[in-house]
């Protein structure tokens, strides 16, 4: 018996040795995790007070075991191990008792709801003899001292939290979800002091941009709200997504608002959103593109028009969140369309430097989870479309989160320069961007749940004032 | 640094083990030493300060009651003890209990204006106990003062115990502290006695945190949304991590002393299974309760005295273990609610249930208890009390609620099994029929050879992914 024994210590000190001796291969440490889409924890810089204070050896333990070598396969065996720890069940509910205010009744007599004044494009091409240099962000300042444009610079800010802006994402989209047959539907909240705010941002900048800029509203709802029954919503809880939208743009002033609820809903048997994703596909982005051209006043072009690229094997968000295995056995294709004057565009990231891309990107072989990001290279802080068959010098600012890239793809036909801004990552004031460019429209499209978090409403009410 | 950590694992203790083991044996007390500054600095070096200090005081209060009863001094051995005392919990008493009075007095009187917020120097409720037991225990003569300064700050700083329990009696490990012996079966007990602590920890109780935490989620209105049943089974997931995690730790603090020869008593004798709250309190963490009788408890009487009296007596016992859990109003609740069913069973109760319904009422006031010490927030305790007899709450059950119950059924089974004395019956049941039967027996040694190195693995594999690590007793 003693000699198995002997060996048993052998075996647990073989195991320590080849855990310390992993450990210390420090050159092998990831940087990055695919699995969780984040950067690892960095080595701790050394500082006198977090040295007493012990948060410098805190943060050590963390990087030691954040970065470990061969992190996402142990954590992959980790997975597999949960699975065991119980049954999955095809309908689930994860979460599901957010707090959600009541919904005030929009006003119906509001008289703010009257289309503001039509700016027509082309109106702003004699003011600028050069195209204001696009670049960033030093090069922001308008060259043309010109009488027209209010503000000469656009005020350069500190990016917004991107912490909170994740913890935003994850409460608002990841938190509570309804699971059923390998597709997952995130529930809505309404949050009355986000809405205020919200509303506000959008009345301010269409208030100061009136006579010169359109200003539009795209509020996209969740898949819950589309696809689900009455009796199912009914049972989950919330709010209701239609009414609040109704509620947000009976509170607008001065914005065109695109209502595009009963739009998606007529088509919701249809593939209007992914399964493992919280985002909607290109053909539900299309239905939206074709009620904004109606608000707009623009004739829509057909998807049949434009060249179809397929991507198979996509296993978003709500995979990740959930690792659902029915999501596995069934992943989403994205379904993208090309536009038809260009697919090139330009993009910056953090740090200034610039980067050709194209519109819909080719993202065969890419990381399963990140394949939505075809769409206008994802979420960057400043990318620029200029599609050289528009001749007529219009132009547009869209603020954005990761909804609007499916959709900014069906506008790259009708403008000859498209500027994208996601609010979550701008460097820059957006509505002094939007009057130093002079531009014919300034399209916001945004998530209705996303705009619900309390962070997420201020930073773009800090963008747009 | 948190035993259950990768770096605690792959650079503290195997490098620990590796010195420890490579040195000769005179050499051998003082790497554990270092060792044991070195992991107590880890966690704020300010502090090291303070457990030096304390130690150092202890040391020489020691040596002079010694001193004294032989006649050396000035000053009477009481005398000295009771300055030993006076320091040693003014320490605790400014640095754990400081804020909690003044915030109370604050409450009711108006001043001060602004509450001092001091750190909690981490195991200072364990060391200082350690140090108080040890002066003690000179002072009656049961244990003779260690003349070595480094030898009692080897004693109170063991990073076995320093942290997190248990609560090791200095005439434990007096002898042992100078004359060790080990074999490969001391070193492979130990061994198997720190994997099973660890994959407790990092499988076991980690997992039953995550439940609990999703289930009654922090906030007073986002508990009012939870169920009734959702409540319940967050409540017993509390109640099997809170066991799961304390006696891990125990179990580790154990193992790893065995591999170097120390024998530490048990601190656990699996609670869950005792019969009354009397017989919990035989089974739960041991130590400190053994702590309380043997220097609150005894001292003023026990129970050989009047009625009144011994009423008291608990009264003062179980207001102290409360207070000792934590700076908070719901700690001293969960003590006098104990109190309360001790007092109930030893006057009316005792003996009046059968074996069966003995144990259910037992588990439902041990349930209970957790509720108080989980939320220290009194709004949050209301509203989970009042919410588990489905009061004011979301209704009585969600699919939410169910969806977390399915996708955990046969882990929470696996738990509740953890608590009880079934593997340890299984692994004796292997032995004796291995005695009989020679492939059973082989089987059993199988078994003991690959068990530690794959609890090790297994629990590593837990570690990597969770950045949910939290020890409850940490705050101690």
């Amino acid at each position: 018996m003693l000699r198995y024994r002997s060996l048993g210590i052998l075996a647990f000190a073989a195991v320590m040795a080849l855990g310390a001796f992993i450990g210390l291969l420090f050159f092998v440490r990831p940087k990055k995790s695919s699995v969780e889409k984040r950067e690892l924890a960095k080595f701790p810089s050394f500082t006198v007070t977090s040295f007493l204070d012990g948060s410098y050896f805190e943060e050590v333990s963390l990087w030691y075991s954040d970065t470990y070598p061969m992190r996402d396969k142990l954590v992959s065996a980790d997975q597999s191990l949960k699975s065991l720890y119980g049954i999955e069940a095809g309908t689930q509910v994860i979460g599901g008792t957010a707090h959600a205010d009541d919904i005030p009744d929009a006003d119906a007599t509001d008289s703010s709801v009257a289309t503001p004044e039509d700016v027509t494009s082309g109106s702003t091409t004699e003011s600028t003899t050069e195209d204001p240099e696009i670049g960033f962000p030093a090069s922001m300042t308008n060259k043309n001292a010109d009488e027209a444009a209010e503000s000469n610079t656009v005020e350069a800010v500190e990016p917004p939290d991107s912490k909170a802006m994740d913890e935003a994402f994850q409460k608002k989209l990841q938190d509570n979800l309804y699971v059923k047959n390998g597709a997952a539907y995130s529930m809505y909240y309404f949050v009355q002091d986000s809405a205020t705010e919200y509303i506000d941002a959008l009345n301010n900048a269409a208030a100061k941009l009136a006579g010169k800029t359109n200003v539009y509203d795209i509020l996209v709802p969740n898949q819950s709200g589309v696809q689900l029954s009455d009796k199912e919503l009914k049972k989950l809880g919330g709010s209701d997504q239609h009414q609040a939208i109704e509620y947000y743009y009976s509170k607008m002033k001065g914005v065109k608002t695109v209502d595009i609820f009963d739009t998606l809903k007529e088509h919701k048997d249809e593939y209007i959103y992914f399964r493992t994703d919280h985002h909607w596909t290109a053909d539900g982005a299309f239905y939206a593109y074709e009620d904004f051209c109606k608000v707009k006043g623009i004739t829509a072009i057909p998807l049949s028009d434009r060249k179809k690229d397929t991507f198979e094997g996509f296993l978003g968000s709500f995979y990740s969140t959930l690792n659902n295995s029915d999501m596995k056995k069934n992943p989403d294709t994205i379904y993208a369309y090309e536009p038809i004057g260009t697919n090139d565009m330009t993009y910056w990231n953090d740090d200034g430097s610039e980067q050709k891309w194209n519109i819909i990107m080719d993202v065969n072989g890419w990381e399963k989870g990140t394949m939505y990001s075809t769409f206008v290279g994802g979420d960057n802080p400043m990318a620029v479309i200029e599609n050289p068959k528009v001749t007529d010098g219009s132009s547009c600012v869209v603020m954005k989160e990761s909804y609007g890239n499916a959709f900014i793809p069906f506008l790259v036909d009708h403008y000859s320069t498209i500027y994208i801004i996601d609010y979550r990552y701008s460097q820059v004031n957006i509505l002094d961007f939007v009057q130093n460019k002079q531009v014919d429209d300034f399209i916001c499209i945004n998530n209705i749940s996303l705009i619900g978090d309390q962070d997420v409403a201020a930073t773009i009410s800090d963008l747009l004032h | 640094m948190v035993f259950s950590s990768l770096i605690f694992l792959f650079v503290f203790l195997t490098a620990n083990l590796i010195v420890y083991f490579a040195v000769s044996p005179e050499k051998r007390n003082k790497v554990l030493l270092i060792f044991s500054l070195v992991f107590y600095a880890w966690g704020g070096p300010r502090y090291l300060l303070l457990l030096a200090g304390e130690t150092m005081v202890s040391w020489l209060f020691a040596i002079r009651i010694d001193e004294s009863r032989a006649g050396y001094t000035k000053r009477s051995e009481k005398f000295y003890l009771v300055c030993d005392l006076v320091i040693m919990l003014g320490c605790l008493a400014i640095f754990k209990y400081l804020g909690f009075f003044m915030g109370n007095f604050k409450a009711l009187f108006g001043v001060p204006k602004s509450v001092p917020e001091i750190a909690l120097p981490i195991g200072i409720s364990f060391y200082t106990f350690q140090l108080i037991s040890y002066v003690v225990d000179v002072y009656r003569d049961q244990v003779k003062p260690q003349r070595e300064y480094w030898k009692l700050l080897l004693y109170s700083s063991l990073f076995h115990q320093c942290v997190a329990g248990p609560i090791v009696r200095y005439e434990t490990v007096a002898d042992e502290i100078d004359n060790r012996k080990i074999n490969a079966n001391d070193i492979y007990v130990g061994v198997r006695r720190f994997s099973v602590g660890l994959a407790k920890k990092a499988i076991l109780a980690n997992s039953c945190a995550s439940i609990a935490d999703t289930l009654l989620p922090a906030g007073v209105s986002s508990l009012k949304a939870q169920t009734t049943l959702g409540m319940w089974l967050g409540m017993i997931c509390y109640m099997l991590q809170i066991y799961l995690d304390f006696s891990a730790y125990s179990d580790m603090a154990i193992g790893m002393g065995r591999m170097v020869g120390f024998h530490y008593d048990e601190n656990f004798n699996y609670p869950y299974m005792a019969t009354s709250v009397n017989n919990f309190w035989r089974r739960w963490h041991i130590s400190l309760s053994s702590f309380f009788r043997d220097y609150v408890y005894i001292p003023l009487g026990g129970n050989r005295c009047s009625k009144g009296k011994y009423i008291r007596n608990m009264a003062v016992v179980w207001f102290l273990t409360g207070m000792w859990h934590g700076a908070s109003w719901n700690y001293i609740l969960w003590g006098l609610y104990y109190l309360a069913f001790l007092l109930l069973e030893k006057f009316y109760l005792g003996g009046r249930f059968g074996p069966v319904v003995s144990r259910i009422y037992t588990l439902l006031v041990i349930l209970f208890g957790w509720t108080i010490f989980r939320f220290e927030n009194m709004a949050e305790l209301g509203t989970v009390l009042v919410g588990m007899f489905g009061i004011g709450n979301g209704g009585f059950a969600n699919m939410a609620v169910g969806t977390v119950f399915l996708k955990n059924i046969f882990f929470i089974i696996f738990a509740i099994v953890a608590c009880t004395d079934l593997g340890r019956k299984l692994r004796k049941y292997m032995m004796e029929l291995g005695k009989v039967h020679k492939n059973m027996f082989m089987i059993h040694n199988v078994c003991d050879m690959i068990t530690p190195a794959i609890l090790l693995v297994v629990s590593v594999l837990a570690l990597v992914g969770a950045s949910y690590n939290p020890f409850l007793y940490f705050q101690f």
